[in-house]
């Protein structure tokens, strides 16, 4: 104190003077001794001005306090906190306020070092940001530890250390950590080791191999040696930070302090836990806005996209009741969001049939008991809010938490008013244009009819004969125009299936009966084999067509004296509808274009005079909409067998507005 | 005796389907009439109080089903003997005119026009005159 040339006043915390060098003799002509226990703010010969431009400035204007700043690189004197007055007097001499630091004397003062840890608590509870904390750490071990300097890591790996932050009370120091290469926060460091030694405990534990333990090996010995030579480091100290008994950060101080250990250990060890849980709150903090953050913006991305959807999406949870509802739903149906939430969907939302005005709502309720997709029933409507009727179509799928039990359904729906307008359209020009083209065939059957059967005109033999291919020509049509109109029906998707008890034994023998005229003619040899038949759901009307179709292509295209063999057996879980003959077989080439429609093959062209070339694909089309399959093995002029394979539980139901004929 | 003869009615808009049917009904020896649209076959039926009527579907001013529900708020008409003539293929439409139309299921029955010849019409028209 006696060597500096500026004013030194320390006051304490009630801004007494305590201590007052000589210089304040020196400048103000005040006895040094004299202006102890007066208050700073009291002092006749100091006075701030409020223009910061003059050198000299009043204290009387406490305010202006503020303006001193901590600073590093100063003398300490005697444990203090010394501010330096920013503006500098007139002679280039400057004004050194010295505060009192509570619980500055050796003794370690308990109660200031609870007054400083009770206001480290509060300080630590305000809203700073990580780093914030950091240098507030480095701040205070500064303040709390004499002639030293502070640096505060944190580590980021095993190996990895990142200061953070740094603080000083230590001049020389200051000066030489300059020299050998300015402050070090914002740099990472790599150890070679494990930097754990440096932080074993939350204790403030010595270094006993100073600078060059604490760097790790960082820094040559040689270079760690001179530089506590040259700034004549005493001690090098570090605490660790830990939570839940892991280590995440460390202080490392090294002070000129000649004492082994430090003064205040109780307090700095119980502050560096305070910040440990300040920091640890802070990392949190951020997680947990940061969580927030983003489960704000994926709600804000579901809402856009469920507001977006075109389709109507409502979500039932197990009670019936509406959880969510996007604005288009809102839009087909007419109800506003708010009046359906919450409430049972069935109050609002009247899913009926068409046609029978039924309720057909139960495809939800199927959905959330099976945890399955459902679809909606054929011609489903919705009766919007003002009791008009939309037609609708699509699915529920199962809501499931993550252990897999249903807590819901999302029900997905369509307005297809214009879809099922146009299928209607197209099913009634169908049916019309069948119409129309039978009228006139009915018309050439039934002349045809009267003028063969004409009692007053004889007719000629080759008249009755050109009457004769007449009417099979029109015969042909009328097959045909039934054909296409099934073709049809099946393109469109409109055909029904209705199963009921059926014995296919039944259906096949009846067949064959129909064909005996055929069978006789051609002399064809027929066999019949049935295993283990038995009655199961399939639709009369196809199961005929079937067989219709199979039995009578195999004895057209099998020449006379050939023979056909028909077998019906179970095999695992299917019944297997075999239809073998001894026939013209398929060509090689043509075998992949046998089910598509109009088609017949090359070498039975001229064999086959009746016929529509549809059947197989109709027969194809039918089969595979029911659940079965069929293929078939062909060699030429060896013979064919068609494989149909129906599953043992039958056809399935299919909906529909039309039968095939 | 031209009372002893089975009246039939034939109601059809196509003319030469209609014509067909009366040269063949005729022939077999029914005392046949014809109407062209369902308007005239209703009023035809009413008056005539025929023993058949071959009705077709699918006809203007007037369809089938349309006559037969006239037909049922007749005290006669609700009991007359009646046979569809269609070539609409599709039974499950036809059942559901026929339901729609008629309760009682004895007297609905269809033919579609292009499968069946004239003979076997007429051999339909027998078995229903005969019930």
């Amino acid at each position: 104190m006696g060597c500096s040339t500026n004013v030194i006043l320390i006051y304490d915390q009630n801004d007494k003077i305590v201590e007052a060098n000589h210089q304040v003799k020196e400048h103000f002509n005040v006895d040094a001794k004299s202006v102890i226990g007066s208050k700073i703010t009291a002092l006749p010969f100091i006075d701030y001005s409020t223009d910061r431009s003059k050198a000299f400035f009043s204290i009387r204007d406490t305010s202006n306090i503020t303006e001193f700043e901590q600073i590093d690189g100063q003398d300490r004197y005697k444990n203090k906190i010394i501010f330096e007055a920013k503006m500098k007097r007139a002679d280039g001499r400057g004004v050194i306020i010295i505060k009192d630091l509570p619980g500055a004397d050796k003794a370690g003062n308990l109660s200031s070092g609870m007054k400083f840890l009770s206001e480290a608590s509060l300080k630590l509870l305000e809203k700073m940001s990580e780093d914030d904390i950091y240098q507030y750490i480095a701040n205070q071990l500064a303040y709390l530890i004499p002639d030293s300097y502070v640096f505060v890591n944190s580590q980021l790996t095993q190996t990895r250390v990142k200061t953070i932050a740094s603080a000083t009370s230590s001049t020389v120091l200051g000066r030489g950590f300059k020299v050998i290469g300015g402050s070090p926060v914002g740099k990472e460091f790599e150890f070679s080791k494990k930097a754990e030694f440096t932080s074993k405990q939350a204790k403030v534990t010595r270094v006993a191999g100073g600078i060059y333990e604490l760097m790790l090996g960082q820094m040559p010995k040689s270079v760690a040696m001179m530089a506590e030579k040259v700034v004549s480091i005493k001690n090098v100290y570090s605490i660790g930070f830990f939570w839940k008994g892991e280590l995440f950060g460390n202080a490392a101080i090294i002070t000129r302090q000649a004492e082994e250990h430090l003064e205040n250990e109780g307090t700095i060890e119980t502050f560096i836990n305070l910040a440990s849980v300040a920091l640890q709150r802070k990392k949190i903090e951020t997680q947990l806005e940061q969580t927030f953050n983003n489960l704000r913006e994926e709600k804000e991305k579901i809402k856009t996209i469920l507001f977006s959807i075109g389709d109507g999406v409502v979500v039932i949870d197990n009670n019936m009741q509406i959880i969510l509802f996007n604005e288009t739903a809102s839009r087909i149906s007419d109800f506003k969001v708010e009046d359906v939430i919450g409430k049972e969907f069935r109050e609002h939302l009247e899913f009926i049939t068409e046609e029978t005005s039924q309720d057909a709502s139960q495809f939800i309720v199927k959905c959330i008991q099976s945890g399955e997709i459902t679809k909606m029933p054929k011609g489903t409507v919705l009766k919007t809010r003002s009791g008009e009727l939309v037609p609708v179509d699509d699915t529920a799928a199962p809501l499931k938490n993550n252990k897999g039990e249903v807590v819901g359904c999302v029900v997905v729906f369509r307005n297809v008013t214009e879809e099922r307008s146009i299928d209607k359209a197209k099913t009634e020009f169908v049916s019309l244009a069948s119409h129309q083209l039978k009228t006139p065939l009915a018309s050439i059957n039934w002349y045809s009819d009267l003028l063969i059967s004409d009692k007053k005109g004889q007719l000629s033999e080759n008249q009755r004969d050109y009457m004769n291919e007449i009417v099979g020509s029109s015969k042909r049509m009328v097959d045909l125009v039934n054909s296409l109109l099934n073709v049809s029906r099946i393109e469109l998707g409109t055909f029904v299936i209705e199963p009921e008890k059926v014995d296919m034994k039944a259906v096949a023998k009846s067949i064959i009966a129909e064909l005996a005229p055929m069978i006789e003619k051609k002399k064809i040899k027929i066999s019949e084999k049935y295993e283990g038949v038995k009655e199961i759901p399939l639709d009369q009307k196809l199961i005929r067509i079937i067989f219709q179709n199979l039995l009578s292509n195999a004895v057209k295209y099998t020449p006379d004296k050939g023979s056909v063999d028909l077998s019906i057996s179970e095999k695992n879980k299917n019944y297997l509808i075999t239809v073998k003959d001894s026939g013209y077989g398929i060509p090689k080439q043509e075998q992949v274009k046998i089910f598509t429609k109009l088609y017949r093959a090359n070498n039975v062209k001229d064999k086959d005079v009746e016929g529509t070339g549809l059947g197989l694909y109709i027969v194809k089309s039918i089969i595979e909409n029911s659940g079965g399959k069929i293929w078939f093995e062909s060699e030429l002029n060896k013979g064919t067998s068609f494989f149909v394979e129906i599953p043992v539980s039958g056809m399935k139901k299919k909906d529909g507005s039309r039968q095939l004929s | 005796m031209a009372n002893d003869k089975k009246k039939v009615l034939v109601i059809d808009d196509e003319e030469g389907l209609r014509k067909a049917l009366k040269i063949k009904l005729t022939d077999e020896g029914y005392d046949v009439s014809v109407a062209a649209d369902g308007k005239s076959g209703l009023e035809k039926a009413l008056s005539d109080h025929p023993d058949l009527i071959l009705l077709d579907v699918m006809m203007p001013k007037m369809t089938g089903q349309e006559v037969i529900a006239e037909l049922q708020k007749d005290s006669w008409g609700k009991n007359v003997s009646v046979l569809f003539l269609t070539n609409v293929s599709d039974p499950i439409q036809v059942a559901q005119i026929g339901e729609q139309s008629v309760g009682n299921s004895t007297i609905f029955d269809y033919m579609v026009k292009s499968d069946w010849s004239l003979d076997d019409i007429a051999e339909r028209v027998k078995q229903k005159l005969e019930d």
